[in-house]
């Protein structure tokens, strides 16, 4: 009998010490993930100089695969070419009916399937979905005004709560029109994000793409050198292998004639390391 | 009969001696070279080269080692500049400044002139034909620094006195406004450098954690490709006549009471007298010619241009310097009943200096002054020729260099560092943060030249070949 209780002790013993093993380890992997972009060094105005190459330097203390990715902006500026009349192509995107709600009918741009669009669609369904955007945001906003007692009047906590209040006829079918609108206008929020990220990437060239930043871990500095690069504005993008972005940094490089001229007005900085005597 | 022979022999003797006098006039003067010729100012500036130059782009410089650039006389260009502020009208007044200024400075639009000494600042002025009344203590230029949108002030920084200086004047004609801009055309890659922190930022990250304050701006290379090639040298061989020559010269002309030994592994040793002077030739051309040290010289610290030109007349006794020649090192050292000078020359590769490690900080020639009496004159290594060798060799980048070599350098740092609390994961960082020194040299090994990183970490140098990417040797300073 003492030998299955010495057994019973040994094993628990055992298994508790399983267990701080584990903890122990369970300490040293839990090292927080830090990312730090040192090189560009931009600042708080977001500039640096044009040389003839742009030094990367990051540190990437990181259990996880991370990506690292450079996209040149260029100004977004859309002029449309002639074609883009063509009043065939403006009916494959139809306008949302503004006010009303009954809205079932509505052809979703998700719904619709488009093989390698062109500029000019690209930038018309943008146009389209930030006016489809513009209009349900205000009757987005109507709706929410009608119905911004509401809560107040329901709510336990709020100092207006009334436990006797009832919601009038109207007030439910406001409540009925918020919900329904907000669907709308959430969609249309998402359609227009996606047609702007469509928009935005027309205007985007890609530097370098997804590149793994692989480093020692006894010293994990990403290094990496961008030849030839050009003034501009851009965007550099740590993201992990998910494709979630972990980190963007955008900055602009400039000629050395606008930086120039915030070192001329910079000059009065000497002032301060001269010994004052020597000019009297 | 008896009285004429008598007569005629006397006539005789008398006409032979005018004639062998006239022959050792006639020769003599051939025999002595230009040695014995006074050097000038010209020739003594010519010895005071800068070892580096650097141009700050703001966060990108340009280090470079050679006095020409992509044909542009860098050298040239910035004596002219140098003398330019000096001649300027208004009078220089001198000011001074701290570190943390001068580490601003560094960072905007400049171009830094490193000398490879801490030269004396009035010795410099003088040698540059000025006269030079100043009251103030000495200053030495370790390095100067124009800014380019300051034209009425120079910066310099004294390494010895850990001083640093404003030099201010009125804006002289020439400045560096043009050889700036045809740096910033002609750049190469390979020349590109950035400050330890602007590319690693130690302070806000592997080493965040240890609240240090001082950033280390020591800057790095940035060529994507280390890449020198090694050279194969050929050392120049004395021949017996050509060693007379020299003994000759060393001993002024006088081999009277000079004594020569020959030893079996061609060791040539001339003595004079009881040893006051000894003229020792090495197997390898290696030459040093020591003085005996005069006890009762008064107390008295050899000037710097004297210093120097004796120096040079003493190695132009011993063989003819090559052109590219150049004052690398001085000290002065004081004890009780004497001061110390010693003079310290090097050659130059492409600008990139000469390292023997024989010798005291790699310098190939070495003379020595007690008080004002040259007492030792060490010649090194005559190099004749030289050639290119392209081996394909490890190409990497500073950051992989050094990977390479990390363990020394942590080991190494334990050692500088005993009580050090840096975690063991944490020491390659430090070691970065302490690296004091990163230079360029050429060093000889058997008959190459190998490229080699000159590296300071802590309290140890270490020389890593560049051609293999390995650690040659390190050694505590």
């Amino acid at each position: 009998m003492l030998k299955k209780y010495m057994l019973v002790v040994f094993i628990l013993v055992m298994a508790l010490s399983i267990n701080m093993i584990s903890f122990a380890n369970d300490g040293e992997t839990t090292e927080e993930d830090y990312v730090h972009i040192i090189s560009p060094e931009v600042g708080e105005s977001g500039k640096t100089i044009l040389n003839d190459a742009l030094f990367i330097s990051i540190y990437v203390q990181s259990n996880d695969t991370l990506l690292l990715s450079m996209i040149k902006k260029e100004t977004s500026i859309f002029t449309f070419e002639e074609e883009v009349e063509d009043p065939e192509f403006i009916e494959l995107i139809p306008l949302v009916a503004a006010e009303s709600i009954e809205v079932e009918e509505k052809i979703s741009l998700a719904d619709v399937t488009i093989v390698e669009l062109t500029k000019e669609e690209i930038f018309s369904a943008y146009q389209i979905a930030e006016a489809d955007l513009a209009i349900l945001q205000a009757d987005f906003e109507t709706a929410k005004n009608a119905i911004a007692k509401i809560p107040s009047l329901l709510d336990e906590s709020a100092t207006l709560y009334d436990p006797l209040y009832k919601l009038s006829e109207l007030e439910i079918e406001n409540l009925a029109y918020y919900e329904k609108i907000s669907n709308f206008y959430n969609e249309a929020l998402n359609e227009y994000v996606k047609w702007e990220n469509k928009y935005n990437k027309l205007f985007e060239t890609v530097v370098f793409d997804q590149e793994e930043m692989i480093v020692d871990p006894s010293f994990p500095y990403f290094e990496h050198t961008v030849q030839d690069i050009t003034p501009g504005t851009y965007d550099l993008v740590i993201s992990n292998a998910k494709g979630d972005d972990i980190e963007t940094l955008t900055f602009e490089i400039v000629t050395e004639d606008i930086i120039a001229d915030t070192i001329k007005e910079e000059v009065n900085i000497f002032d301060k390391i001269i010994d004052p005597n020597i000019f009297e | 009969m008896k009285e004429f022979i008598r007569s005629l022999m006397l006539v005789c003797l008398t006409i032979s001696a005018l004639i062998m006098t006239g022959a050792v006039f006639m020769t003599e003067s051939s025999e002595v070279p230009e040695l014995l010729e006074k050097y000038d100012k010209k020739d003594l500036i010519k010895l005071i080269r800068p070892q580096n130059y650097v141009f700050s782009f703001g966060d990108l410089f340009i280090k470079i080692y050679d006095d020409t650039y992509e044909n542009i006389p860098l050298r040239s260009e910035y004596e002219t500049i140098f003398k330019s502020f000096i001649e300027a009208p208004m009078e220089k007044k001198l000011g001074t400044s701290d570190k943390d200024s001068w580490n601003e400075q560094l960072k905007r639009k400049s171009m830094r002139v490193d000398y490879p000494f801490d030269i004396p600042l009035k010795d410099l002025l003088e040698l540059y034909n000025y006269n030079v009344e100043t009251d103030s203590e000495e200053i030495h230029i370790s390095s100067v620094l124009f800014l380019l949108n300051r034209k009425d002030v120079i910066y310099i920084y004294d390494k010895q006195a850990e001083k640093y200086y404003s030099l201010s004047g009125s804006e002289p004609t020439e400045w560096i406004d043009s050889l700036y801009a045809e740096i910033d055309e002609k750049k190469l890659e390979k020349d590109t450098y950035k400050p330890l922190e602007a590319r690693y930022a130690l302070l806000q990250t592997g080493l965040r954690e240890y609240n240090l304050q001082e950033e280390n701006l020591l800057l790095t290379p940035m060529a994507s490709e280390i890449d020198f090639p090694k050279y194969n040298i050929v050392k120049g061989e004395l021949s017996s006549v050509k060693l007379e020559e020299y003994a000759n010269t060393v001993f002024d002309n006088d081999l009277s009471f000079v004594k020569k030994s020959v030893y079996s592994d061609n060791e040539t040793i001339f003595i004079y007298g009881y040893g006051e002077k000894v003229f020792k030739v090495s197997g390898d051309g290696s030459l040093e010619y020591t003085v005996k040290v005069n006890e009762n010289a008064p107390k008295k610290a050899i000037e710097f241009k004297d210093g120097l030109e004796k120096s040079l007349t003493q190695l132009n006794k011993m063989g003819d310097p090559s052109g590219t020649l150049y004052m690398s090192g001085y000290k002065q050292i004081e004890t009780t009943n004497a001061v110390e000078t010693v003079y310290y020359f090097n050659y130059a590769k492409d600008g990139i200096p000469f390292y023997y490690s024989d010798m005291r900080d790699g310098h190939l020639i070495e003379v020595r002054f007690v008080n004002e009496e040259l007492i030792k004159a060490q010649k090194n290594v005559i190099i004749a020729t030289n050639e290119n060798l392209r081996d394909p060799h490890f190409k990497k980048n500073f950051k992989l260099i050094l990977l390479r070599n990390r363990f020394a350098f942590e080991i190494g740092y334990q050692n500088d560092r005993p009580l050090t609390t840096v975690a063991a994961e944490d020491i390659y960082q430090m070691c970065l943060q302490e690296m004091s020194s990163l230079e360029t040299k050429y060093m000889i090994v058997g008959d190459e030249l190998i490229p080699t990183w000159h590296i300071v970490i802590a309290d140890t140098k270490y020389i890593i070949n560049l051609i293999n990417g390995e650690l040659i040797k390190d050694s505590s300073n």
